[in-house]
């Protein structure tokens, strides 16, 4: 680890119930070596044999879950790790109220129902031709271009166009809410009291955008999630108007940051290796399946959880209050958990991952991620079956509570390609 | 030990002697014949392990939660007997139980 830089986060006070041994310099938001990849420089916090706790003063102080296997068992516990706060720095995540995601059992479950109602299956079912029809006009005008920077001209449009459809806002509202999300997510910022600023802004200015949009559909037969959620009882009671500002704001603040940002990460690898996008074009087939062990390779979500009791946990003392981050990522590529985990294989059986979480909070929207991938491999590849990466333009990885990736050039020979349906 | 006896979705026989600790799900999941299966893992979040379980051994499961009968009917295949596998634990008075694994949504 590198000595504390003048640049980035402060550099606080290292607590009586921290051993110097698991002192280390990590900057979630500005991880060392992430300009070859968020989840390599992720998968460096973990060696073997190392302890599978850390501590790091950067950003206000906090813990890191550092050993694969435990991912789970945290996230499972919430009665340990709670939920409480669970962005980080402490001071910017005291600012967060969003529910369900920032309670605990037995709160956390009726609101998170009613969330899963409007994400399950049958919802997925319901809108898959609408999602599939969004992606093929979005790659339709790139295929005879031979060229784009995918990041910007999809990922950034398709994740959201489907989102703002299901929740039916204007699409000339989606900028403004992406940026709330963004501030929320990797806020503007050095210090905690800066960073906890610009999350407090980003939630007023969700609760000030949704508030009217809330109002003028109570009560009313909306089959949008807005109103689908909104609508809802609570045990046996009317959801009030503060919880469901709250709910939507998080519903929007999870819908429009990571498939965005997941999509980018896969092409980004399809595009260095098309001995894999060949598998995926001899076989359409199996394009879920292999979605599974992709999902498995390229996490990026990386949470936190604040100790809700004094306790001993891998050797050292967790006090009431001190911040645990999860990073997700952890867990596919862990040895223990899958075999030569930095290899993709779309043959591995059962990939195991936290890509969407664990325990109570685990991604509600899982189905809807799933379904957005592979539709949009299905129709990517059924077009460009053949493309790579420009490596003179290199992409630009920022991490934070959802990592990102930025600048994905990808070409192909327009002769490649598959015509338009239709075109003579 | 209780015998758990399952139908995979392509249509193969599997049987595994079991302890009560385990779930269903489980047994399906670490057999590695089905792709896509338990995508939660267990947390009552998705309804990926659905199974149809034998009407010979539906009464004798523990009753279905609010949340389980919810997710269940998001699925096209569910059947009167309808199951999610991570909810059905191998006690020994299910010994000899049958389910087969519900095709994937």
């Amino acid at each position: 680890m590198s000595t504390p830089a003048a640049a980035g986060a402060p550099f606080g006070a290292i607590p009586d119930n921290v051993p110097a041994d698991r002192v280390v310099d990590v900057d979630l938001f500005n991880l060392e070596g992430i300009e070859e990849g968020y989840q390599e420089a992720v998968k460096r916090l973990s060696r073997p044999g190392g302890p599978g706790i850390v501590w790091t003063p950067r950003n206000g102080g906090h813990w890191i879950i550092t050993r694969g296997t435990a991912i789970a068992d945290v996230l499972r516990a919430p009665e340990r790790f709670s939920s409480k706060v669970i962005v980080l720095p402490k001071l910017a995540g005291e600012k967060y109220d969003f529910i369900p995601t920032r309670m605990d059992p037995p709160e956390h479950g009726p609101r998170r129902q009613v969330i899963n109602k409007v994400l399950n299956l049958r919802e997925m079912r319901r809108i898959e031709d609408s999602v599939r029809q969004t992606a093929i006009d979005l790659i339709k005008p790139l295929v005879a271009r031979g060229a784009c920077d995918f990041s910007a001209e999809y990922a950034h449009l398709f994740p959201i166009r489907v989102f703002i459809a299901m929740v039916d806002l204007p699409m000339e509202d989606a900028p403004k809410l992406k940026f709330y999300a963004q501030q929320i997510l990797r806020p503007d910022g050095v210090t905690g009291e800066e960073m906890a600023t610009s999350v407090d802004n980003a939630i007023k200015g969700f609760y000030e955008y949704l508030s009217p949009v809330i109002n003028a559909r109570r009560g009313k037969s909306g089959t949008d999630m807005i109103s689908v959620v909104i609508n809802s009882e609570i045990n046996g009671k009317p959801m009030p108007h503060d919880e469901a500002c709250s709910a939507i704001a998080n519903l929007l603040l999870a819908g429009l940051d990571t498939v965005v940002s997941f999509l980018s990460f896969v092409m980004i690898f399809l595009g260095r290796n098309p001995g894999h996008v060949t598998e995926l074009t001899n076989n359409p087939g199996s394009i879920p399946n292999c979605v599974e062990e992709l999902l498995r390779r390229f996490p990026i979500v990386s949470d936190a959880r604040i100790v809700a009791n004094d306790f001993e946990y891998e050797g050292v003392m967790l006090k009431r209050g001190d911040m645990v981050q999860v990073p997700t990522a952890l867990s596919g590529l862990d040895e223990q958990m899958n075999v030569d985990p930095l290899t993709v294989d779309f043959h591995r059986k059962n990939p195991k991952h936290n890509t969407f979480g664990d325990g109570p909070h685990r991604c509600a929207g899982m189905h809807l991620a799933r379904m957005e991938i592979t539709v949009t491999l299905q129709e990517w590849l059924s077009r460009i079956p053949r493309f790579h990466m420009v490596e003179k333009h290199r992409p630009v990885y920022s991490s934070g509570m959802v990592a990102t990736v930025e600048n994905v050039h990808l070409q192909w020979n327009a002769d490649d390609t598959v015509p338009a349906e239709g075109a003579s | 030990m209780t015998t758990i006896r399952f139908t995979s979705r392509s249509g193969k026989d599997f049987s595994a002697g079991e302890s009560g600790d385990r779930s269903v799900m489980e047994v399906i999941r670490d057999s590695g014949v089905e792709d896509r299966f338990a995508l939660c893992q267990g947390s009552l979040s998705c309804a990926t392990c659905h199974v149809h379980v034998d009407p010979q051994y539906f009464d004798r499961l523990t009753p279905m939660g609010d949340y389980e009968r919810e997710l269940l009917s998001s699925s096209e295949y569910q059947v009167a007997t309808s199951r999610l596998s991570c909810q059905i634990k191998c006690e020994s008075r299910l010994n000899g139980l049958h389910v087969t694994v519900a095709p994937a949504d």
